[in-house]
């Protein structure tokens, strides 16, 4: 087992409990503390070196990056590799569904799992979201539904899935630091269409580039979500998802607004869950929002904060903003994952303020340093800045364009630490 | 970063589909002659083949759309129902005895052979307890093997009591071929099989009739008129067929010629009317079950499904191939029919249910995990720090 974060780990309990020898392997130097502290009882201190003679099959976890010498040395040895995904879904029960994409594969990932759920089946969301397959897997209960959130990493390396549907989100270029180029990242995403049973369907955003061309030809059910397809997020009149079985208004549900800037995932869910509106509505009171996305984190001292941590890309960033009401200060930065600013710059202009932090400041000082800016290296002077930028009666939005690994273990974290920091000045009255 | 994208397995039903369609005009031209004979409707038996072959492919389609997995924990119960079926048998009232032989059950009309379900619970069991057994319990004799013989024996009494050698030999077969697909002692398994044909040999030398048999298919000449008959019409009626046959219809040995035309010695119509020709296609089509069969069960994503798929295509390509030698004079004669061709409701029902489990993991199949022979070696433990 290669890499021990919250997926290796899974796969590796998965493993042994499945009657394999369980080897592990990490970058980093973990003792029997560590690996106690993770969860890892009973398997022995990680191998020193990364020697694989010998070895029946390599499990890799995602995001291990493809030059990584771990694969090379596999390759050459003639062992298999196989992803944490793939591990996982020869051990599940239950029909699988894999939701990829750029943007917006959480929602809909949440958003199917409470389809399904209020449709009556015993359903779960788990993947990328959060929870890892092999968890799922390891727990050993059958299930009617399992939706996973898939990235592309963990598509690339489950060539052997077999998956019941499909559904595609948004499509923005990401992981280019992963990725050799746009174009595999692409071709990433599209295999899974080679990974279906015959037959199964598949909802779809028009806009994906490649989709429409790679689906010809498949033995697939096909499900185009548009203003002019039958199942719709009209643009014109937004909130409102159709369906075959009758239109439903999200802004009427609870939830209200909030939901309707999400119909088109609805629709896209709706689309292969083959749904009607009670459904739908049924589905809206089990839907928990989810952390970290465009979190309304409430009002301090007359400013509003709204943590979107899980905003990872610049497009995600852009989207983000153009939903915040009001004067906004963007706090942008992290982890350079090598992708591009400019192209957002008409929606990040509208910004009151912009702070740049982490890592990737400079790039970002660069691409869009002629706009109202400053510059934090440290992410909680960054904080303390762009509260004292922010005007009475705006906002201050976590969005940051950029994966949290620079200084935090994961975007979870990242919108933790911002949610306490707000919370501590909730409570004492103003910044240290 | 490949995996072919999955379509319906349209070779093998293909091949299934011919096989069957092929049967059907066999099965007509064959038993329109003693029909008319014996009731004076020559559609008698087609017609009833017809239905069988109607519910038949209902029964694949559905068995294609179930997902095999949730199959799985019906395992122990079809076991069970199977040898309650085989018991089912010697009730008086609702057993019935042909030929000798007392196979079938007799309900509202309707018969059916309970050896042709319980081949289908054997395989069905046989996977689900040689699948997913940790490494230590598979190398164990006693463990692995040892309940499985104890399986196949109970069956083989209640089989040879109606008597049935010939599914004895097919349920005992395939038995053996899947614990030898995953024990990974291989000496063991070739003293089973001595063991195995041992116990056959005792068993013909034991049974008069069987001895009887043995010795018409040595020289079926040495009685003409008795023993030896079966096997001197299949062989003329197979001769007489040439590169393409009489044609269809033309045939002349089912006219009270060979017994059991339209069943167990179809085959042999199959030579006289469409000739070697046919006769070869016929063949070329079980291979081709054979092949994808095989090549079902190398992609399966499970261990389950792998052993499933391949029992079951072994269970059809061995009765496929214990009917043809015999119509073809190289085995003593024995009550096997031809899957898909002969006629009979309960074998054809079954079968095609089968082939819809095939397409049902072939739908979820993947390329193989493939480890490199060079990087097979024995992994020492290394000391760590």
């Amino acid at each position: 087992m290669f890499g021990l974060g919250r997926s290796g780990v899974a796969a590796a309990r998965l493993l042994k409990n499945r009657g394999a020898e369980v080897e592990l392997f990490d970058d980093q130097e973990l003792s029997l503390e560590d690996l106690s502290a993770r969860g890892l009882v009973g398997f022995g201190s990680p191998q020193a070196s990364q020697d694989l003679t010998g070895l029946d099959a390599l499990i890799i976890s995602p995001g291990i990056p493809p030059k990584a010498k771990a694969r090379q040395n596999a390759e050459a040895l003639g062992i298999p590799v196989l992803g944490e995904l793939e591990l996982a879904l020869r051990e599940i029960q239950g029909r699988v569904t894999v939701v990829t994409g750029s943007h917006g594969k959480s929602t809909v990932t949440t958003w199917l799992q409470a389809l399904h759920q209020a449709n009556g089946k015993k359903s779960i969301a788990c993947g990328n979201l959060g929870l890892p397959v092999s968890e799922v897997a390891l727990a050993g209960e059958a299930w009617d539904e399992v939706v996973i959130e898939a990235s592309s990493f963990q598509l690339h390396d489950s060539p052997r899935i077999r998956v019941d549907a499909a559904v595609f989100t948004a499509y923005a270029p990401n992981h280019l630091d992963w990725h050799p180029d746009e174009a595999d990242y692409q071709k990433t995403k599209l295999s899974l269409l080679d990974r279906l049973v015959p037959g199964a369907p598949v909802a779809y955003l028009p806009g994906f580039p490649g989709l429409k061309d790679a689906l010809q030809g498949k033995d697939l059910s096909l499900y185009e979500v548009s203003a002019e397809g039958p199942y719709g997020a009209d643009e014109g009149a937004p909130g409102i998802v159709r369906t075959p079985q009758g239109s439903i208004d999200l802004k009427e549900l609870p939830g209200g607004m909030g939901l309707a800037a999400l119909a088109p995932s609805v629709a896209l869910a709706a689309a292969g869950a083959t749904v009607g509106p009670s459904i739908i509505q049924e589905a809206s009171k089990l839907f928990k929002p989810l952390a970290h996305r465009l979190e309304d984190l409430g009002e301090v001292q007359g400013r509003r904060f709204v943590n979107d941590s899980k905003a990872t890309t610049p497009a995600a960033s852009a989207y983000s903003l153009e939903r915040v009401v009001g004067k906004t200060v963007l706090i942008l930065g992290g982890k350079d994952k090598g992708l591009s600013f400019s192209p957002f710059r008409d929606v990040l202009k509208k910004a009151h303020t912009l702070v740049f932090t982490g890592a990737a400041r400079e790039r970002l000082s660069q691409e869009l340093g002629d706009l109202p800016h400053h510059v934090e290296a440290d992410f909680d002077a960054a904080l303390i800045r762009s509260f004292q930028a922010c005007p009475e009666g705006g906002a201050i939005l976590l969005a940051p364009g950029c994966s949290s690994f620079d200084c935090f273990a994961n975007f979870e974290a990242r919108g933790d630490h911002f949610r306490n920091w707000v919370n501590t000045l909730r409570s004492s009255g103003g910044p240290a | 970063m490949s995996n072919r994208p999955a379509t319906h397995d349209h070779k093998l039903l293909a091949a299934v589909v011919s096989l069957l369609a092929l049967g059907l005009v066999m099965v007509f031209s064959a038993s329109a002659g003693s029909a008319l004979a014996r009731s004076s409707d020559k559609f008698q038996v087609i017609r009833g083949q017809c239905i069988w072959a109607v519910l038949g492919l209902l029964g694949m389609a559905f068995m294609a759309r179930v997902d095999y997995r949730n199959l799985r924990v019906l395992s122990k119960p079809m076991m069970v129902l199977g040898f309650i079926g085989l018991a089912l048998v010697f009730v008086p009232g609702l057993g019935m005895t042909r030929g000798g032989a007392t196979r079938w059950i007799r309900i509202f009309g309707f018969s059916f052979q309970p050896s042709e379900l319980a081949k289908l619970a054997l395989v069905f069991y046989f996977a689900d307890q040689l699948a997913d057994r940790s490494e230590e319990d598979r190398s164990s004799f006693f463990r692995f093997v040892v309940p499985q013989l104890l399986v196949i024996g109970l069956l083989a009494a209640f089989l040879l009591k109606q008597p049935n050698m010939s599914y004895t030999v097919i349920l005992s077969a395939v038995g053996f071929l899947m614990v030898g697909l995953t024990y990974p002692h291989w000496h063991h398994m070739i003293s089973l099989g001595f063991i195995g044909v041992a116990g056959a040999v005792i068993l013909i030398i034991r049974e008069p009739y069987r001895l009887r048999r043995l010795m018409a298919f040595l020289d079926p000449w040495a009685d003409p008129y008795g023993s030896g008959w079966n096997i001197i019409q299949s062989l003329y009626a197979l001769g007489s067929g040439g590169l393409w046959g009489l044609g269809i219809g033309r045939g002349r040995q089912k006219f009270e010629y060979l017994p059991q035309e339209h069943s167990d010695y179809i085959f042999a119509i199959v030579g006289e009317e469409l000739g070697f020709i046919g006769a070869a296609t016929v063949l070329f089509l079980f291979g081709m079950i054979l092949w994808r069969g095989l090549r079902t069960s190398a992609r399966a994503p499970d261990q389950f499904g792998m052993l499933l798929a391949y029992g079951l295509t072994m269970g059809l390509t061995i009765q496929a191939m214990i009917n043809v030698s015999v119509v073809m004079g190289a085995i003593p004669p024995t009550g096997v029919p031809l899957p898909f061709i002969s006629s009979g409701g309960s074998s054809l029902v079954v079968n095609l249910a089968a082939i819809g489990i095939l397409l049902s993991i072939s739908r979820r199949g993947v390329d193989p995990v493939r480890t490199r022979p060079e990087a097979k070696s024995d992994r020492r433990r290394k000391t760590t720090r």
